[in-house]
Protein backbone atom coordinates (compact mmCIF):
# COMPACT_ATOMS: atom_id res chain seq x y z
CA UNK A 1 0.00 0.00 0.00
CA UNK A 2 2.91 2.40 0.80
CA UNK A 3 4.32 1.48 -2.63
CA UNK A 4 0.79 2.67 -3.81
CA UNK A 5 0.47 5.40 -2.42
CA UNK A 6 4.16 6.92 -3.53
CA UNK A 7 3.85 5.43 -7.21
CA UNK A 8 0.34 7.50 -7.35
CA UNK A 9 2.37 10.85 -6.09
CA UNK A 10 5.16 10.18 -8.17
CA UNK A 11 3.37 9.83 -11.27
CA UNK A 12 1.03 12.67 -10.09
CA UNK A 13 4.36 15.30 -9.76
CA UNK A 14 5.94 13.74 -13.12
CA UNK A 15 2.66 14.50 -15.30
CA UNK A 16 2.21 17.92 -13.22
CA UNK A 17 6.16 18.60 -13.68
CA UNK A 18 6.15 17.82 -17.56
CA UNK A 19 3.67 19.71 -18.64
CA UNK A 20 4.48 22.62 -16.52
CA UNK A 21 3.04 25.34 -18.84
CA UNK A 22 -0.48 23.74 -19.40
CA UNK A 23 -0.40 23.11 -15.47
CA UNK A 24 -0.09 26.75 -14.62
CA UNK A 25 -2.40 27.87 -17.13
CA UNK A 26 -5.13 25.72 -15.87
CA UNK A 27 -4.12 26.72 -11.59
CA UNK A 28 -3.92 30.63 -12.72
CA UNK A 29 -7.50 30.42 -15.17
CA UNK A 30 -9.53 28.54 -11.96
CA UNK A 31 -7.49 31.21 -9.77
CA UNK A 32 -8.52 33.80 -11.56
CA UNK A 33 -12.00 32.71 -12.11
CA UNK A 34 -12.62 31.52 -8.33
CA UNK A 35 -11.19 34.77 -6.95
CA UNK A 36 -13.93 36.46 -8.89
CA UNK A 37 -16.60 34.24 -8.03
CA UNK A 38 -15.85 34.70 -4.11
CA UNK A 39 -15.44 38.33 -4.61
CA UNK A 40 -18.52 38.58 -5.99
CA UNK A 41 -19.90 36.37 -2.74
CA UNK A 42 -17.84 38.97 -0.80
CA UNK A 43 -19.30 41.67 -2.22
CA UNK A 44 -22.73 40.45 -1.96
CA UNK A 45 -22.26 39.57 1.53
CA UNK A 46 -21.00 43.27 2.66
CA UNK A 47 -23.36 45.24 0.61
CA UNK A 48 -26.13 42.89 2.78
CA UNK A 49 -24.74 43.37 5.91
CA UNK A 50 -24.65 46.91 5.73
CA UNK A 51 -27.63 47.48 4.70
CA UNK A 52 -29.45 44.71 6.19
CA UNK A 53 -32.58 46.33 7.42
CA UNK A 54 -33.17 47.96 4.37
CA UNK A 55 -34.43 44.52 2.23
CA UNK A 56 -37.42 43.34 0.92
CA UNK A 57 -38.42 46.85 0.28
CA UNK A 58 -38.39 48.44 4.18
CA UNK A 59 -39.03 51.98 2.96
CA UNK A 60 -38.85 53.42 6.57
CA UNK A 61 -38.10 52.52 10.29
CA UNK A 62 -40.05 53.58 13.29
CA UNK A 63 -37.45 53.68 16.11
CA UNK A 64 -39.56 53.77 19.87
CA UNK A 65 -38.09 54.88 22.61
CA UNK A 66 -36.64 51.76 25.02
CA UNK A 67 -39.03 52.68 27.83
CA UNK A 68 -41.94 52.92 25.36
CA UNK A 69 -44.88 51.22 26.73
CA UNK A 70 -48.08 48.98 26.08
CA UNK A 71 -50.39 51.33 25.34
CA UNK A 72 -48.34 53.22 23.31
CA UNK A 73 -46.57 50.14 21.57
CA UNK A 74 -50.66 49.40 20.96
CA UNK A 75 -51.40 53.08 19.07
CA UNK A 76 -48.51 52.42 16.38
CA UNK A 77 -49.80 49.26 15.64
CA UNK A 78 -53.57 50.39 14.92
CA UNK A 79 -52.29 53.13 12.59
CA UNK A 80 -49.65 50.88 10.62
CA UNK A 81 -52.56 48.02 10.64
CA UNK A 82 -55.41 51.16 9.74
CA UNK A 83 -53.67 52.58 7.41
CA UNK A 84 -54.27 51.86 2.85
CA UNK A 85 -50.67 53.15 2.16
CA UNK A 86 -49.06 50.44 4.19
CA UNK A 87 -48.74 46.69 2.94
CA UNK A 88 -47.20 45.36 5.64
CA UNK A 89 -44.54 45.75 8.60
CA UNK A 90 -42.70 43.65 10.60
CA UNK A 91 -42.01 44.23 14.75
CA UNK A 92 -38.02 44.27 16.05
CA UNK A 93 -38.32 44.19 19.87
CA UNK A 94 -35.54 44.37 22.05
CA UNK A 95 -33.91 41.21 21.84
CA UNK A 96 -33.56 40.54 18.16
CA UNK A 97 -32.26 44.31 18.09
CA UNK A 98 -29.70 43.18 20.44
CA UNK A 99 -29.23 40.01 18.35
CA UNK A 100 -28.81 42.76 15.17
CA UNK A 101 -26.40 45.02 17.04
CA UNK A 102 -24.21 42.06 17.96
CA UNK A 103 -23.84 40.80 14.39
CA UNK A 104 -22.91 44.21 13.29
CA UNK A 105 -19.82 44.54 16.15
CA UNK A 106 -18.80 41.45 16.76
CA UNK A 107 -15.60 42.64 16.18
CA UNK A 108 -15.70 45.11 18.76
CA UNK A 109 -16.05 43.03 22.18
CA UNK A 110 -15.42 46.66 24.47
CA UNK A 111 -19.04 47.64 22.84
CA UNK A 112 -20.48 45.04 22.78
CA UNK A 113 -19.98 44.10 26.47
CA UNK A 114 -21.51 47.86 27.58
CA UNK A 115 -24.52 47.06 25.91
CA UNK A 116 -27.46 45.03 27.14
CA UNK A 117 -30.73 44.23 25.08
CA UNK A 118 -32.88 47.25 27.33
CA UNK A 119 -30.62 50.21 25.89
CA UNK A 120 -32.03 49.20 22.53
CA UNK A 121 -34.69 50.66 21.20
CA UNK A 122 -37.54 48.41 19.29
CA UNK A 123 -38.55 49.12 16.17
CA UNK A 124 -41.49 49.02 13.28
CA UNK A 125 -39.97 48.19 9.51
CA UNK A 126 -42.61 49.20 7.65
CA UNK A 127 -42.97 48.38 3.93
CA UNK A 128 -45.28 50.99 1.68
CA UNK A 129 -47.59 50.08 -0.79
CA UNK A 130 -45.15 53.09 -2.91
CA UNK A 131 -41.53 53.90 -3.74
CA UNK A 132 -42.21 56.98 -4.41
CA UNK A 133 -39.98 58.63 -1.87
CA UNK A 134 -42.19 61.74 -1.64
CA UNK A 135 -45.26 59.57 -0.63
CA UNK A 136 -42.99 57.45 1.72
CA UNK A 137 -41.82 60.62 2.98
CA UNK A 138 -45.43 62.11 3.99
CA UNK A 139 -46.17 58.75 5.27
CA UNK A 140 -43.63 58.10 7.05
CA UNK A 141 -43.09 61.82 9.31
CA UNK A 142 -47.28 61.20 10.34
CA UNK A 143 -45.55 58.87 13.20
CA UNK A 144 -42.87 61.28 14.21
CA UNK A 145 -45.09 63.21 16.47
CA UNK A 146 -47.17 59.92 18.21
CA UNK A 147 -46.18 59.10 21.37
CA UNK A 148 -43.29 56.85 22.33
CA UNK A 149 -41.63 57.25 19.12
CA UNK A 150 -37.91 58.23 18.64
CA UNK A 151 -37.53 58.93 15.22
CA UNK A 152 -38.31 57.89 11.79
CA UNK A 153 -35.67 56.80 9.48
CA UNK A 154 -36.15 56.73 5.87
CA UNK A 155 -34.18 54.38 3.28
CA UNK A 156 -33.82 57.38 1.02
CA UNK A 157 -32.23 56.66 -2.81
CA UNK A 158 -28.66 56.43 -1.69
CA UNK A 159 -29.38 53.11 0.02
CA UNK A 160 -31.57 52.05 -2.73
CA UNK A 161 -29.09 52.70 -5.37
CA UNK A 162 -25.90 51.33 -3.59
CA UNK A 163 -28.05 47.93 -3.71
CA UNK A 164 -28.93 48.39 -6.98
CA UNK A 165 -25.19 49.18 -8.26
CA UNK A 166 -23.72 46.47 -5.95
CA UNK A 167 -26.12 43.60 -7.23
CA UNK A 168 -25.60 44.73 -10.56
CA UNK A 169 -21.76 44.34 -10.35
CA UNK A 170 -22.08 41.29 -8.51
CA UNK A 171 -24.26 39.80 -10.72
CA UNK A 172 -21.88 40.82 -13.35
CA UNK A 173 -18.82 39.13 -11.54
CA UNK A 174 -20.66 36.14 -11.00
CA UNK A 175 -21.24 35.45 -14.83
CA UNK A 176 -17.82 36.54 -15.67
CA UNK A 177 -16.37 34.11 -13.02
CA UNK A 178 -18.89 31.25 -14.55
CA UNK A 179 -17.83 31.63 -17.99
CA UNK A 180 -14.10 31.60 -16.52
CA UNK A 181 -15.03 28.48 -14.58
CA UNK A 182 -16.06 26.83 -17.30
CA UNK A 183 -12.94 27.63 -19.59
CA UNK A 184 -10.80 26.51 -16.12
CA UNK A 185 -12.53 23.06 -16.42
CA UNK A 186 -11.98 22.80 -20.31
CA UNK A 187 -8.59 23.77 -19.40
CA UNK A 188 -8.22 21.10 -16.93
CA UNK A 189 -9.46 18.58 -19.70
CA UNK A 190 -7.51 19.11 -22.14
CA UNK A 191 -4.37 19.13 -19.87
CA UNK A 192 -5.07 15.74 -18.93
CA UNK A 193 -6.16 14.66 -22.28
CA UNK A 194 -2.61 15.95 -23.45
CA UNK A 195 -1.39 13.71 -20.10
CA UNK A 196 -2.94 11.10 -21.24
CA UNK A 197 -1.75 10.70 -25.01
CA UNK A 198 1.66 11.04 -24.03
CA UNK A 199 1.29 8.24 -21.93
CA UNK A 200 -0.59 6.09 -24.56
CA UNK A 201 2.35 3.57 -24.41
CA UNK A 202 2.63 3.14 -20.51
CA UNK A 203 -1.24 2.55 -20.16
CA UNK A 204 -1.04 0.24 -22.87
CA UNK A 205 1.52 -1.77 -20.98
CA UNK A 206 -0.50 -1.63 -17.80
CA UNK A 207 -3.75 -2.94 -19.12
CA UNK A 208 -1.66 -6.11 -20.18
CA UNK A 209 -0.54 -6.46 -17.34
CA UNK A 210 -3.34 -6.55 -15.07
CA UNK A 211 -3.59 -2.89 -13.55
CA UNK A 212 -6.26 -2.11 -11.79
CA UNK A 213 -8.52 0.14 -13.85
CA UNK A 214 -8.64 2.38 -10.75
CA UNK A 215 -4.51 2.12 -10.43
CA UNK A 216 -4.52 3.38 -14.50
CA UNK A 217 -7.38 6.61 -13.32
CA UNK A 218 -6.03 7.87 -10.17
CA UNK A 219 -3.25 9.35 -11.77
CA UNK A 220 -4.84 11.97 -13.76
CA UNK A 221 -7.49 12.23 -11.40
CA UNK A 222 -5.19 13.40 -8.66
CA UNK A 223 -3.73 16.00 -11.40
CA UNK A 224 -7.13 17.20 -12.04
CA UNK A 225 -7.84 17.69 -8.51
CA UNK A 226 -4.58 19.15 -8.04
CA UNK A 227 -5.28 21.91 -10.40
CA UNK A 228 -8.69 22.63 -8.72
CA UNK A 229 -7.43 22.80 -4.87
CA UNK A 230 -4.29 24.92 -5.72
CA UNK A 231 -6.22 26.91 -7.67
CA UNK A 232 -9.12 27.30 -5.44
CA UNK A 233 -6.38 28.28 -2.50
CA UNK A 234 -5.12 30.87 -4.58
CA UNK A 235 -8.85 31.97 -4.38
CA UNK A 236 -9.16 31.76 -0.73
CA UNK A 237 -6.12 34.09 -1.08
CA UNK A 238 -7.11 36.96 -2.77
CA UNK A 239 -10.63 36.54 -1.13
CA UNK A 240 -8.72 37.34 2.69
CA UNK A 241 -6.87 39.68 1.16
CA UNK A 242 -10.14 41.27 -0.30
CA UNK A 243 -11.62 41.12 2.81
CA UNK A 244 -8.32 42.17 5.14
CA UNK A 245 -6.98 44.98 2.96
CA UNK A 246 -10.31 46.38 1.20
CA UNK A 247 -13.41 45.64 2.61
CA UNK A 248 -11.71 46.13 5.85
CA UNK A 249 -10.47 49.29 5.07
CA UNK A 250 -14.02 50.49 4.68
CA UNK A 251 -15.49 49.37 7.83
CA UNK A 252 -12.78 51.32 9.80
CA UNK A 253 -13.39 54.29 7.50
CA UNK A 254 -13.72 58.18 8.87
CA UNK A 255 -14.03 59.84 5.85
CA UNK A 256 -15.92 57.62 3.74
CA UNK A 257 -18.99 57.49 5.83
CA UNK A 258 -21.09 56.24 3.15
CA UNK A 259 -19.36 52.85 2.79
CA UNK A 260 -18.97 52.33 6.96
CA UNK A 261 -21.17 49.67 7.14
CA UNK A 262 -19.45 47.79 4.48
CA UNK A 263 -18.04 44.60 6.09
CA UNK A 264 -17.78 41.19 5.66
CA UNK A 265 -17.07 38.75 8.87
CA UNK A 266 -15.04 36.29 9.43
CA UNK A 267 -17.54 33.23 9.56
CA UNK A 268 -19.18 35.06 6.20
CA UNK A 269 -15.44 34.72 4.38
CA UNK A 270 -14.76 31.07 6.21
CA UNK A 271 -18.24 30.18 4.53
CA UNK A 272 -17.43 31.52 1.15
CA UNK A 273 -14.34 30.17 0.57
CA UNK A 274 -15.30 26.57 1.78
CA UNK A 275 -17.94 27.60 -1.44
CA UNK A 276 -14.76 28.30 -3.75
CA UNK A 277 -12.77 25.03 -2.28
CA UNK A 278 -15.61 22.92 -2.98
CA UNK A 279 -16.34 24.31 -6.25
CA UNK A 280 -12.23 24.21 -7.29
CA UNK A 281 -12.01 20.56 -5.86
CA UNK A 282 -15.63 19.67 -8.51
CA UNK A 283 -14.41 21.48 -11.26
CA UNK A 284 -11.00 19.73 -11.09
CA UNK A 285 -12.43 16.26 -10.57
CA UNK A 286 -14.95 16.77 -13.04
CA UNK A 287 -12.76 18.28 -15.80
CA UNK A 288 -10.05 15.31 -15.09
CA UNK A 289 -12.99 12.62 -14.70
CA UNK A 290 -14.48 13.72 -17.98
CA UNK A 291 -10.99 13.21 -20.31
CA UNK A 292 -10.18 9.96 -18.16
CA UNK A 293 -13.56 8.37 -19.16
CA UNK A 294 -13.65 9.86 -22.84
CA UNK A 295 -9.82 8.73 -23.65
CA UNK A 296 -9.03 6.29 -21.07
CA UNK A 297 -11.13 3.64 -21.74
CA UNK A 298 -10.85 1.39 -18.86
CA UNK B 1 -6.78 -24.35 -19.02
CA UNK B 2 -8.52 -22.20 -22.03
CA UNK B 3 -11.98 -23.60 -23.54
CA UNK B 4 -13.70 -21.78 -26.65
CA UNK B 5 -17.37 -22.71 -27.19
CA UNK B 6 -18.79 -21.83 -30.93
CA UNK B 7 -17.02 -18.66 -30.78
CA UNK B 8 -17.49 -15.94 -33.41
CA UNK B 9 -16.34 -12.68 -33.39
CA UNK B 10 -17.51 -9.91 -36.38
CA UNK B 11 -15.58 -6.73 -36.16
CA UNK B 12 -17.89 -3.99 -36.77
CA UNK B 13 -16.19 -2.81 -39.77
CA UNK B 14 -15.99 -5.70 -41.40
CA UNK B 15 -18.12 -8.02 -43.34
CA UNK B 16 -16.82 -11.30 -43.09
CA UNK B 17 -16.34 -13.20 -39.60
CA UNK B 18 -12.59 -12.91 -38.11
CA UNK B 19 -13.04 -16.15 -36.35
CA UNK B 20 -16.11 -18.62 -36.96
CA UNK B 21 -17.74 -20.79 -34.76
CA UNK B 22 -14.47 -21.80 -33.24
CA UNK B 23 -14.15 -25.05 -30.43
CA UNK B 24 -10.96 -25.81 -28.78
CA UNK B 25 -10.07 -27.40 -25.77
CA UNK B 26 -6.38 -26.15 -24.18
CA UNK B 27 -5.11 -28.15 -21.47
CA UNK B 28 -2.99 -26.91 -18.52
CA UNK B 29 1.01 -27.19 -19.53
CA UNK B 30 0.19 -27.26 -23.35
CA UNK B 31 2.00 -25.92 -25.98
CA UNK B 32 -0.02 -24.41 -28.95
CA UNK B 33 0.97 -23.18 -32.54
CA UNK B 34 -1.69 -20.66 -34.07
CA UNK B 35 -0.61 -20.82 -37.86
CA UNK B 36 -2.31 -20.10 -40.52
CA UNK B 37 -2.28 -16.94 -43.31
CA UNK B 38 -2.20 -13.38 -42.99
CA UNK B 39 -5.94 -12.16 -41.85
CA UNK B 40 -7.05 -15.99 -40.97
CA UNK B 41 -7.70 -14.34 -37.61
CA UNK B 42 -4.58 -15.60 -35.08
CA UNK B 43 -4.32 -12.38 -33.50
CA UNK B 44 -8.22 -12.21 -33.46
CA UNK B 45 -7.72 -15.20 -31.45
CA UNK B 46 -5.22 -14.59 -28.86
CA UNK B 47 -7.22 -10.66 -28.03
CA UNK B 48 -10.28 -13.14 -27.30
CA UNK B 49 -8.21 -14.78 -24.63
CA UNK B 50 -7.27 -12.05 -22.25
CA UNK B 51 -10.60 -9.98 -23.10
CA UNK B 52 -8.82 -7.34 -25.42
CA UNK B 53 -12.10 -8.41 -27.75
CA UNK B 54 -15.09 -9.81 -26.54
CA UNK B 55 -16.81 -12.62 -28.89
CA UNK B 56 -19.58 -12.03 -30.80
CA UNK B 57 -21.33 -15.07 -29.81
CA UNK B 58 -20.08 -18.00 -28.32
CA UNK B 59 -18.41 -18.65 -24.62
CA UNK B 60 -14.61 -18.29 -23.51
CA UNK B 61 -13.63 -20.03 -20.48
CA UNK B 62 -9.86 -19.16 -18.98
CA UNK B 63 -9.11 -20.93 -15.68
CA UNK B 64 -12.53 -22.50 -15.36
CA UNK B 65 -13.99 -19.43 -15.77
CA UNK B 66 -16.98 -17.98 -18.04
CA UNK B 67 -14.47 -14.34 -18.98
CA UNK B 68 -17.80 -13.20 -20.93
CA UNK B 69 -19.34 -12.69 -17.02
CA UNK B 70 -16.49 -11.02 -15.69
CA UNK B 71 -17.17 -7.46 -14.64
CA UNK B 72 -15.11 -4.88 -16.15
CA UNK B 73 -12.96 -4.16 -13.05
CA UNK B 74 -12.31 -7.94 -12.68
CA UNK B 75 -10.88 -7.67 -16.22
CA UNK B 76 -7.12 -6.81 -14.77
CA UNK B 77 -7.63 -9.85 -12.67
CA UNK B 78 -7.86 -12.12 -15.20
CA UNK B 79 -4.98 -10.79 -17.04
CA UNK B 80 -3.13 -10.99 -14.18
CA UNK B 81 -2.70 -14.63 -15.11
CA UNK B 82 -1.89 -14.22 -18.60
CA UNK B 83 1.38 -13.06 -19.71
CA UNK B 84 1.70 -11.46 -23.38
CA UNK B 85 4.41 -10.94 -26.10
CA UNK B 86 4.32 -9.48 -28.90
CA UNK B 87 6.24 -8.73 -32.27
CA UNK B 88 6.66 -5.61 -31.36
CA UNK B 89 7.90 -6.12 -27.79
CA UNK B 90 5.93 -3.09 -26.47
CA UNK B 91 8.49 -1.90 -24.42
CA UNK B 92 8.68 1.55 -22.68
CA UNK B 93 11.99 3.74 -24.24
CA UNK B 94 12.15 5.80 -21.29
CA UNK B 95 12.67 2.84 -18.75
CA UNK B 96 15.60 0.36 -18.08
CA UNK B 97 15.06 -2.88 -18.56
CA UNK B 98 14.87 -3.70 -15.12
CA UNK B 99 12.68 -0.92 -14.85
CA UNK B 100 10.80 -2.14 -17.70
CA UNK B 101 10.23 -5.12 -15.99
CA UNK B 102 9.49 -3.64 -12.38
CA UNK B 103 6.94 -1.82 -13.70
CA UNK B 104 4.66 -5.07 -14.48
CA UNK B 105 4.81 -5.51 -10.62
CA UNK B 106 4.63 -1.83 -9.24
CA UNK B 107 1.65 -1.13 -11.01
CA UNK B 108 -0.52 -4.56 -10.08
CA UNK B 109 0.54 -3.22 -6.12
CA UNK B 110 3.43 -5.95 -5.56
CA UNK B 111 5.52 -4.63 -2.14
CA UNK B 112 8.76 -3.37 -3.52
CA UNK B 113 10.90 -6.45 -1.70
CA UNK B 114 9.09 -8.37 -4.06
CA UNK B 115 10.17 -6.29 -6.89
CA UNK B 116 13.62 -5.74 -5.69
CA UNK B 117 13.91 -10.08 -5.25
CA UNK B 118 11.99 -10.93 -8.15
CA UNK B 119 13.43 -8.47 -11.14
CA UNK B 120 16.92 -9.66 -11.05
CA UNK B 121 15.88 -13.53 -10.82
CA UNK B 122 13.45 -13.33 -13.74
CA UNK B 123 16.35 -11.28 -15.42
CA UNK B 124 18.74 -14.03 -14.83
CA UNK B 125 16.51 -16.14 -16.27
CA UNK B 126 16.19 -14.82 -19.47
CA UNK B 127 19.92 -14.52 -19.78
CA UNK B 128 20.14 -10.31 -19.50
CA UNK B 129 21.98 -10.21 -15.79
CA UNK B 130 24.15 -8.13 -17.54
CA UNK B 131 21.85 -5.60 -19.36
CA UNK B 132 20.20 -4.68 -15.71
CA UNK B 133 20.54 -0.77 -16.84
CA UNK B 134 20.59 -0.59 -20.32
CA UNK B 135 17.94 1.24 -22.05
CA UNK B 136 15.56 -0.77 -24.75
CA UNK B 137 17.42 1.23 -27.74
CA UNK B 138 20.48 0.05 -26.96
CA UNK B 139 19.35 -3.77 -27.55
CA UNK B 140 19.04 -5.72 -30.07
CA UNK B 141 15.57 -7.55 -30.86
CA UNK B 142 16.20 -10.76 -29.35
CA UNK B 143 17.49 -9.37 -26.29
CA UNK B 144 14.08 -6.53 -26.51
CA UNK B 145 12.02 -10.03 -27.00
CA UNK B 146 13.58 -11.39 -23.99
CA UNK B 147 12.90 -8.30 -21.30
CA UNK B 148 9.20 -8.45 -22.76
CA UNK B 149 9.91 -12.64 -22.08
CA UNK B 150 10.92 -11.29 -18.57
CA UNK B 151 7.91 -8.86 -18.19
CA UNK B 152 5.06 -11.30 -18.72
CA UNK B 153 6.27 -14.21 -17.00
CA UNK B 154 7.58 -12.41 -13.73
CA UNK B 155 3.95 -12.50 -12.35
CA UNK B 156 4.29 -16.10 -13.17
CA UNK B 157 0.98 -16.51 -15.15
CA UNK B 158 -0.75 -19.46 -15.84
CA UNK B 159 -0.75 -18.56 -19.72
CA UNK B 160 1.53 -17.20 -21.86
CA UNK B 161 0.10 -15.60 -25.25
CA UNK B 162 2.62 -14.82 -28.04
CA UNK B 163 1.59 -12.75 -30.81
CA UNK B 164 4.27 -13.94 -33.72
CA UNK B 165 7.09 -13.36 -31.16
CA UNK B 166 9.93 -13.98 -33.45
CA UNK B 167 8.23 -12.09 -36.38
CA UNK B 168 11.06 -9.02 -36.43
CA UNK B 169 14.20 -11.95 -35.80
CA UNK B 170 16.21 -13.79 -37.61
CA UNK B 171 16.20 -17.48 -37.70
CA UNK B 172 19.63 -17.97 -35.20
CA UNK B 173 17.97 -15.22 -32.90
CA UNK B 174 14.49 -17.24 -32.81
CA UNK B 175 15.99 -19.98 -31.78
CA UNK B 176 17.01 -18.70 -28.93
CA UNK B 177 13.92 -16.58 -28.02
CA UNK B 178 11.69 -20.57 -28.90
CA UNK B 179 14.54 -22.26 -26.13
CA UNK B 180 13.40 -20.09 -23.76
CA UNK B 181 9.39 -20.06 -24.51
CA UNK B 182 10.01 -23.88 -23.84
CA UNK B 183 11.54 -23.86 -20.66
CA UNK B 184 9.21 -21.09 -19.54
CA UNK B 185 6.38 -23.97 -20.85
CA UNK B 186 8.09 -26.94 -18.84
CA UNK B 187 7.14 -24.71 -15.73
CA UNK B 188 3.49 -25.63 -16.39
CA UNK B 189 2.60 -22.85 -18.12
CA UNK B 190 0.29 -23.10 -20.91
CA UNK B 191 1.80 -21.27 -24.35
CA UNK B 192 -0.55 -20.58 -26.97
CA UNK B 193 1.77 -19.10 -29.77
CA UNK B 194 0.73 -17.36 -33.43
CA UNK B 195 3.18 -18.12 -35.72
CA UNK B 196 3.75 -17.52 -39.61
CA UNK B 197 7.29 -19.37 -38.75
CA UNK B 198 7.66 -22.57 -40.13
CA UNK B 199 10.73 -23.91 -38.85
CA UNK B 200 10.10 -23.37 -35.62
CA UNK B 201 6.87 -25.16 -35.90
CA UNK B 202 8.29 -27.90 -37.64
CA UNK B 203 11.45 -28.61 -35.54
CA UNK B 204 9.21 -28.18 -32.29
CA UNK B 205 6.45 -30.39 -33.26
CA UNK B 206 4.03 -29.30 -30.50
CA UNK B 207 -0.37 -29.23 -31.09
CA UNK B 208 -0.65 -27.17 -34.33
CA UNK B 209 -4.04 -25.15 -34.47
CA UNK B 210 -4.37 -23.70 -38.48
CA UNK B 211 -7.16 -20.76 -39.24
CA UNK B 212 -8.07 -19.98 -42.59
CA UNK B 213 -10.37 -17.07 -43.02
CA UNK B 214 -11.60 -17.40 -39.35
CA UNK B 215 -12.46 -21.30 -39.51
CA UNK B 216 -10.66 -23.85 -37.52
CA UNK B 217 -9.66 -26.31 -40.48
CA UNK B 218 -6.85 -28.34 -38.69
CA UNK B 219 -6.25 -29.49 -35.08
CA UNK B 220 -3.20 -31.52 -34.71
CA UNK B 221 -1.23 -33.12 -31.81
CA UNK B 222 2.93 -33.18 -32.87
CA UNK B 223 1.84 -31.17 -35.67
CA UNK B 224 4.26 -29.50 -38.59
CA UNK B 225 3.44 -26.23 -40.88
CA UNK B 226 1.50 -27.38 -43.24
N1 LIG C 1 -9.76 -4.04 -34.94
C1 LIG C 1 -10.24 -4.57 -36.06
N2 LIG C 1 -11.30 -4.01 -36.67
C2 LIG C 1 -11.82 -4.52 -37.78
N3 LIG C 1 -11.35 -5.61 -38.39
C3 LIG C 1 -10.28 -6.23 -37.85
C4 LIG C 1 -9.68 -5.74 -36.66
N4 LIG C 1 -8.65 -6.56 -36.34
C5 LIG C 1 -8.63 -7.50 -37.28
N5 LIG C 1 -9.59 -7.31 -38.19
C6 LIG C 1 -9.88 -8.18 -39.34
O1 LIG C 1 -10.11 -9.49 -38.85
C7 LIG C 1 -9.49 -10.44 -39.68
C8 LIG C 1 -8.51 -11.27 -38.87
O2 LIG C 1 -7.45 -10.44 -38.46
P1 LIG C 1 -6.28 -10.93 -37.50
O3 LIG C 1 -5.47 -9.74 -37.12
O4 LIG C 1 -6.86 -11.74 -36.42
O5 LIG C 1 -5.46 -11.84 -38.50
P2 LIG C 1 -4.03 -12.53 -38.26
O6 LIG C 1 -4.25 -13.98 -38.55
O7 LIG C 1 -3.46 -12.18 -36.97
O8 LIG C 1 -3.18 -11.89 -39.42
P3 LIG C 1 -1.60 -11.63 -39.47
O9 LIG C 1 -0.98 -12.94 -39.71
O10 LIG C 1 -1.41 -10.71 -40.63
O11 LIG C 1 -1.21 -11.02 -38.17
C9 LIG C 1 -8.82 -9.67 -40.81
O12 LIG C 1 -9.72 -9.71 -41.92
C10 LIG C 1 -8.70 -8.27 -40.29
O13 LIG C 1 -8.81 -7.35 -41.33
MG1 LIG D 1 -1.80 -11.03 -36.31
Amino acid sequence: MALKVSYMLRETGINLARRLTLTIAAILTISISLGLFGSSLLARDSVANATSRWEGGIEFVVWMNPTVDADQDAAIRRVLDESAAIESWTFVNQEEAYQEFLELFDESPELRDSVVPEDLPPSFRVVPTTKDADVVEEIGSQFETLPGVRDVVFAGEVIRSIQEQANKISNFLLWVSIALLIASALLILNTIVVAISARRQEIEVMKLVGASNWFIRLPFMLEGLIHGLVGAGIAVGLMYSLKRFVIDGFTKSQGLRLLEGLKVTNDELIYRGLWVLGIGIAVGILGSAFAVSTKLDV
Amino acid sequence: MIKLENVTKNYKSADSAALRNANIDIGKGEFVFLVGPSGSGKSTFIRLLNKEENPSEGRIFVAGKDIGQLNSWKVPYLRRNIGCIFQDFKLLEKKTVAENVAFALEVIGRPKSVITKQVPAILELVGLADKVDSFPNQLSGGEQQRVSIARAFVNRPLILLADEPTGNLDPATSVGIMRLLDRINRTGTTVVMATHDRGIVDTMRRRVIELDQGTIVRDQAQGVYE
